[in-house]
């Protein structure tokens, strides 16, 4: 094995001492639970007495209401997952001790975040293969439009979690947690209570917290997911639209992990530097 | 204004070393005011022929300078100043230099608390083959110092060389390994075993299979830690995960040591084991520095040393010459403090030799004012074997001149 590949199979380990496999366990239940209640769903309306098409038109219903209450939420589980590495193994003296082999920094940061993104790809699979069957089920997702699918989840969830993994590099897990998921989550509310605001004129407002939310990732615009439609393959220069919020996701991304990165490299991994 | 002082601005007539000296600090990008960076390399080659004499006298009013500090009475007040500091290694003519460290800056700042300015233009040389203690008080920036040298912190100012190569952002990635690292806490990962650590290790040098094995053989049995392989680095004493940190260290045999206070936290029997296992290790080849507050230990193991004070290397050079700087009729013969079991009081009684009690239950300590290479052979010859000596001369007088403030010591 090379450093790459032994320091990898350390990060991975340490992961699996973490118990992360109990969040995978965890979200395999849950994708057991969301098939159960689908099925549930379906058989309660067969017992109130409607006919199986029927039953199945309202569970496809269902399964798409639960899909666009999962959608924008779908990014936490690679913000959660991202930010476990890096901090515990500034913590437990990891990463000083893989520094002062000497390791390069660059080639630390890059075996530990394709340690975790082993993990975030595996978490994402549940989830896509859990929503999948279920949509099979109900008839709405095809087996080809999963499968397309599922690059279109897992490559922006990979992009969300490079974002937080670079800045996890040298913030707190708690701090990293703020900028990555409160602040965009608090903007989204904010801007919300201001839309309905009455006693003021929100234009500036509105305009000022739009700025903000622009500066974070928001990939579910450009997640076709769980089923990738046809059209969305044709789209192109007929949609500008879809490629300007491509390259505000690309550049997004690119800005917060060169800034994580340029931190990083500048983080001072002094023996007795406070831990974080 | 001091002697130094004042032979620093004498005017010269036709050489001008002063400017000299200044002009090619400049242009090797050295400091020109606090640290005296002396060596050859801090000056521009073909300026050192000109200050050769320079080097030599100033090397000599620098020795005389740190002498009368170390000599004189507490009372007097006599103090280096705090920018002042002498690196005797750097001085030394032809010194070839493993790590060389130049007016080293550290400013940590942590939230809304006040910046700490904790390394203050650290100058220090570390010659080829040699075992470097950094001595000083707590919070003094041996640490620090290190840290840098490993390029874990990146100081805000000055240079690090280590074999020649800058010490920069990011850390050093080549195919042989430059140094092997002791942190004060071991810093190995603990949930692995000791074998696993070790195997890592290798893998991270670089190491095939078969040099791997070869490696890990030799270490385990250079460090004794053969009993220990299957048990996890959490669970090890801290006597056996120093060992085994220094093991680690140790693999893919690098030429430079980094050790920070590798006798903390360990009893008397650990850090006489782990000492033994230094002084095993000094073949002449690898360079070792050891930030340690224990002088005793240092003074036995290394070759020079450095006193740090606030975040200052104040005086660095070879052990010998600052004892000799201490006591300088020493060179006829260094003197310890023997003692001997009590059993043999009436051979010493008998020999006319006089003794006194001591704090080492069962042993009386030998009153007697000869150096050692008179004193052992005399009681040898009259079948008393000496179970204890204690350097006489020691590090402590230095540190306590340099420091200005007693030393504490745990006794061993």
């Amino acid at each position: 094995m090379n450093s790459s590949s032994s320091l990898i199979a350390l990060f991975i380990r340490d992961l699996l001492r973490r118990r992360i496999l109990w969040f995978l366990v965890t979200l395999i239940a849950a994708m057991v639970a969301f098939n159960y209640l689908l099925a549930q769903n379906s058989a309660t309306a067969v017992e109130g007495g409607a006919s199986a098409d029927a039953a199945l038109h309202q569970a496809a219903a269902t399964f798409d209401q639960w899909i666009a209450y999962i959608l924008p939420r779908i990014m936490v589980v690679g913000v959660v997952m991202a930010v476990l590495i890096a901090p515990e193994s500034r913590r437990n003296g990891t990463t000083q001790f893989v520094l002062s082999v000497p390791m390069k920094r660059r080639s630390l940061a890059f075996t530990q975040f394709a340690s975790i993104a082993v993990f975030i790809s595996i978490a994402y699979m549940i989830i896509h293969f859990g929503v999948a069957i279920g949509g099979w089920r109900v008839g709405t997702v095809g087996l080809a439009e999963a499968a397309g699918a599922w690059v279109t989840l897992v490559i922006p969830a990979l992009a969300v979690s490079a974002v937080v993994f670079a800045l996890s590099l040298v913030f707190s897990l708690a701090a990293t947690l703020v900028l990555c998921l409160a602040i965009p989550s608090g903007l989204v509310v904010l801007t919300e209570a201001v839309r309905q605001a009455e006693a003021f004129d929100p234009t500036v407002p509105l305009k000022m917290l739009e700025h903000a939310a622009f500066l974070f990732p928001a990939w579910e615009n450009l997640i076709f997911w769980p089923r990738l439609p046809t059209e969305a393959l044709n789209m192109g220069p007929a949609t500008p639209g879809w490629g300007w919020l491509l390259a505000h996701e690309v550049l997004v991304v690119a800005f917060w992990v060169m800034l994580g990165s340029w931190l990083y490299l500048r983080h001072d991994f002094g023996s007795r530097t406070a831990l974080k | 204004m001091s002697e130094l002082d004042r032979y620093r601005n004498r005017p010269i007539p036709g050489r001008r070393p002063q400017r000299l000296t200044q002009a090619a600090s400049a242009v090797a990008g050295a400091p020109t005011a606090g640290a005296r960076d002396l060596s050859p390399e801090g000056l521009a080659p073909e300026l050192i022929e000109l200050t050769e004499d320079h080097q030599q006298a100033e090397r000599r009013l620098a020795n005389e300078h740190v002498r009368k500090l170390i000599d004189a009475p507490r009372s007097t007040g006599l103090q280096m100043r705090d920018d002042e500091s002498y690196d005797l290694i750097a001085a030394s003519a032809g010194a070839d230099l493993l790590v060389s460290v130049r007016d080293i800056h550290m400013i940590f700042t942590t939230g809304f608390k006040p910046p700490v300015h904790a390394l203050r233009g650290v100058t220090l040389s570390v010659q080829r083959g040699s075992i470097m203690g950094l001595l000083g008080p707590n919070g003094c920036g041996k640490t620090t110092t290190l840290s840098c040298v490993l390029g874990l912190l990146n100081p805000q100012r000055g240079s690090i060389h280590i074999d020649g190569r800058l010490v920069g952002y990011g850390g050093f990635d080549g195919k042989k390994r430059l140094y092997g690292v002791v942190l004060e806490d071991t810093r190995l990962p603990p949930f692995l075993s000791v074998a696993e650590s070790l195997r890592l290790v290798c893998s991270m040098c670089g190491l095939d299979d078969f040099d791997a094995k070869i490696e890990f053989e030799k270490v385990t049995n250079m460090c004794e830690i053969g009993s220990v392989h299957d048990r996890r680095i959490n669970e090890l004493s801290k006597g056996q995960a120093r060992r085994v940190g220094l093991a680690a260290a140790l693999i893919g045999d690098p030429p430079l040591l980094v050790l920070d206070e590798p006798s903390s936290g360990l009893d008397v029997a650990a850090r006489l084991e782990f000492d033994e296992v230094l002084r095993r290790l000094h073949d002449g080849k690898r360079t070792v520095i050891i930030a340690s507050h224990f002088l005793g230990d240092v003074q036995n193991t290394c070759t020079h040393v450095g006193v740090m004070r606030d975040g200052r290397v104040k005086v660095a050079g070879p052990t010998e010459t600052l004892l000799d700087l201490t006591e300088p009729t020493s060179k006829n013969g260094v003197k310890s403090n023997i003692f001997v079991e009590e059993r043999f009081l009436p051979v010493l009684a008998r020999e006319g030799v006089a003794c006194g009690t001591c704090t080492y239950p069962g042993l009386v300590q030998v009153l007697t004012d000869k150096p050692d290479h008179l004193s052992v052979p005399m009681l040898v010859n009259s079948g008393v074997v000496p179970r204890r000596m204690e350097p006489r001369v020691s590090l402590v007088s230095v540190y306590t001149a340099l420091i200005n403030e007693e030393h504490e010591e745990v006794p061993s």
